[in-house]
């Protein structure tokens, strides 16, 4: 071995990242590239919603109101004669911004209570977990329709409270984490060789719960993505004329609507499915992607 | 103790001196957490290891010789009692002062898998220390961890790989290879070899020895596997229940134990030789090791002693000195016919 060893070249053997081999088995799940395309598709077209269509999604054309779908229209329009598919595209800004906002708030309130409570231990660990548990009874819409009343309904307002009622599972998921990590032999040993607190917390712990972090996040995109859509359902979340998934399916309540115009709310029901159904495989891919043990 | 209050010329160098060390977990029950009792898992340990030697700590599973271990390297702050290292105390040090002597102590850990971080390259693992303790700059250390990895028998082509891709001797190397990147002089090994395959074991123990004649390593080992521990130390402590039942050279130890539990400890180890493995008699004890967090009020292990007498259940024997070097907690070694005692029980067990 000595002959070899003095003529090593390092270079030669470079296996490949943790993160280039999560990403070569993300890019192989099949679910989760079906599910990346969907949701591009779907942020491309909220996106560049005012080239793909000629009509604005607030022009109201009383000239043509509930047409079913057309040349002109190509789902139709809805009781104002505005056009749907255009309201669909324009929809899809905000939901998936409510979502990717509000998934954003309560992941930063979630891990940093999550870690604290799980590297602190103790005292400090159940103080912060019994105020966790509170937040978790918290009935989420009572407590938006509450804001909703108080300050007036609105996206912002929608994204805030939404992600201030999510971050709990969110904490508990990385508090869990870290207390198993906490007492790994790994940490230990990092702490035997004099590594400080925060090098053990950012370079040991931490990487390591990045891939439930990953997972829960896309679930909990979704599951926003849902919550606003029963919130403008409700009336208390994004406000007409304003469109959202949610607030298109209000507009179809009535039964002869839900009987006889389904291209008033089929569409937008079916961009929700597809949000949350190609989020949430793309979280699973993540969840099998980045696990560093599986050997694909 | 008796001669650890200096170092006189004829011992050799005390690097390690242990007094009264204990460490008590607390268990707590209700929704304030309140402690309604101890796990006592080290209950008043004194000895010390000198430079360059082999202290082997054996004893049972949960008999506290890890927490030992980790309590002496302030990876649990312990409850009460003193660790010297070079004569400084390391249980009043904090925060840098203890980071900085952490560069000389260092700790091999039981299980190759889990103590390495699954996400950090071998070349990242070896190299922490040497960055942690701000010791060259990034070309020196990669030289360095080169080095190390060839020093524990290692391809250096390795340094980019991650711990998933060795296997459980090669991982051992490892976590030898980083315990040595920091030029430590004493080195805790916490049941380093028990994960390993038994093929396995012996290239590991060799290399451990190796280390230790080349850079003159202290170590304490800590194992439950009595043959290996006669093999690699130079004394041995036996544990029992928090406590130090027996410290001895090892092969005093061995030829002549005192204690009644390392008596019943030894006779449990088979001698590879069949007419006297048949001559063999084994002393089974009774009973169970009682609760560490309600140990017996005399002699903890007065509840399972074939010899025990009325005063081992009432108070605990101090941890002396017998013979020269040979230490000894027991009630029948009191008093000043110690030695006769000593061959008569043996003699009575036999």
């Amino acid at each position: 071995m000595t002959a070899t060893a003095q003529a090593i070249d390092l270079a030669e053997d470079k296996p490949e990242s943790l993160w280039g081999k999560a990403r070569k088995r993300f890019f192989r799940h099949k679910l989760a590239m079906f599910g990346l395309i969907t949701l591009s598709l779907l942020i491309f077209v909220s996106v560049a919603a005012p080239l793909l269509t000629p009509h604005s999604p607030t022009e109201i054309d009383l000239r043509s109101i509930r047409q079913p779908p057309s040349a002109d229209h190509w789902l139709g329009t809805d009781g104002t004669g505005r056009d749907v598919l255009t309201r669909i595209f324009y929809a899809g800004r905000i939901s998936l911004s409510v979502g990717l906002v509000a998934v954003t708030i309560s992941m930063i309130i979630g891990v940093i209570i999550g870690s604290i409570a799980g590297y602190a231990g103790g005292k400090v660990d159940m103080t912060l977990m019994r105020v966790t548990d509170v937040f978790m009874t918290f009935p989420s819409l009572v407590i938006i329709i509450t804001v909703a009343a108080a300050l007036g309904p609105s996206v912002y307002n929608a994204m805030l409270v939404i992600g201030m009622l999510t971050w709990p599972s969110i904490a508990r998921l990385v508090r869990g984490q870290f207390l198993t990590l906490r007492e790994q032999q790994f940490v230990r040993a990092a702490r035997s060789i004099g590594v400080t607190r925060g090098q053990i917390v950012f370079k040991h712990i931490f990487p390591n719960t990045v891939s439930s972090i990953a997972v829960a996040l896309t679930i909990g995109v979704a599951n926003i993505i849902l919550l606003e859509a029963s919130l403008s359902f409700l009336g208390l979340g994004v406000q007409a004329p304003t469109p959202s998934w949610g607030n298109m399916l209000r507009d179809a309540q009535s039964l002869n609507i839900l009987q006889e115009m389904p291209w008033m709310w089929v569409p937008p029901g079916l961009m929700i499915a597809l949000a949350v159904l190609s989020i949430n495989f793309i979280g699973d891919g993540l969840r099998d992607a980045l696990d560093p043990k599986s050997i694909h | 103790m008796t001669e650890n209050t200096n170092t006189n010329g004829s011992q050799p160098n005390v690097i390690l001196r242990v007094e009264g060390l204990k460490m008590w977990f607390p268990i707590t029950s209700g929704i304030f957490q309140r402690t309604v009792g101890h796990i006592k898992a080290v209950d008043g340990l004194d000895f010390e290891i000198f430079q360059g030697e082999t202290l082997g700590l054996v004893g049972e599973s949960g008999c506290g010789k890890s927490t030992a271990g980790r309590a002496i390297l302030q990876l649990y702050r312990p409850t009460a009692g003193h660790v010297f290292f070079d004569n400084e105390d390391l249980t009043t040090m904090k925060g840098d002062a203890l980071r900085r002597q952490r560069r000389r102590m260092q700790m091999i850990f039981q299980d190759p898998y889990a103590s390495l971080n699954p996400r950090m390259t071998v070349g990242a693992i070896v190299g922490e220390p040497l960055e942690v303790h701000g010791m060259g700059n990034k070309q020196q250390n990669r030289e360095r961890v080169q080095e190390l990895l060839r020093i524990v028998g290692l391809n250096p082509y390795f340094v980019n790989r991650y711990p998933h891709e060795f296997s459980g001797g090669q991982r051992q190397r490892i976590g030898v290879a980083r315990a040595l990147a920091v030029n430590p002089a004493f080195i805790v090994l916490d049941e380093p070899i028990s994960a390993l395959d038994v093929s396995i074991q012996a290239q590991v123990i060799n290399l451990l020895e190796d280390l230790q004649n080349e850079f003159g390593l202290t170590y304490l080992f800590i194992a439950h596997d009595l043959s290996v521990v006669r093999h690699i130390s130079d004394r041995i402590a036996v544990m029992y229940l928090g406590k130090i039942v027996e410290l001895a050279d090892r092969n005093e130890l061995y030829a002549n134990p005192k204690h009644p539990y390392t008596q019943a400890l030894l006779s449990a180890v088979p001698i590879p030789d069949p007419v006297i493995e048949e001559q063999r008699q084994r002393i089974i004890l009774e009973g169970d090791v009682p609760s560490p967090a309600n140990p017996p009020v005399g002699c903890n292990f007065s509840t399972r002693c074939p010899q025990v007498m009325e005063i081992c259940r009432q108070q605990k024997p101090e941890f002396k000195e017998n013979s020269h070097g040979h230490w000894v907690a027991c009630w029948l070694y009191e008093g000043d016919g110690a030695p006769d005692a000593g061959t008569q029980t043996a003699s009575a067990t036999s």
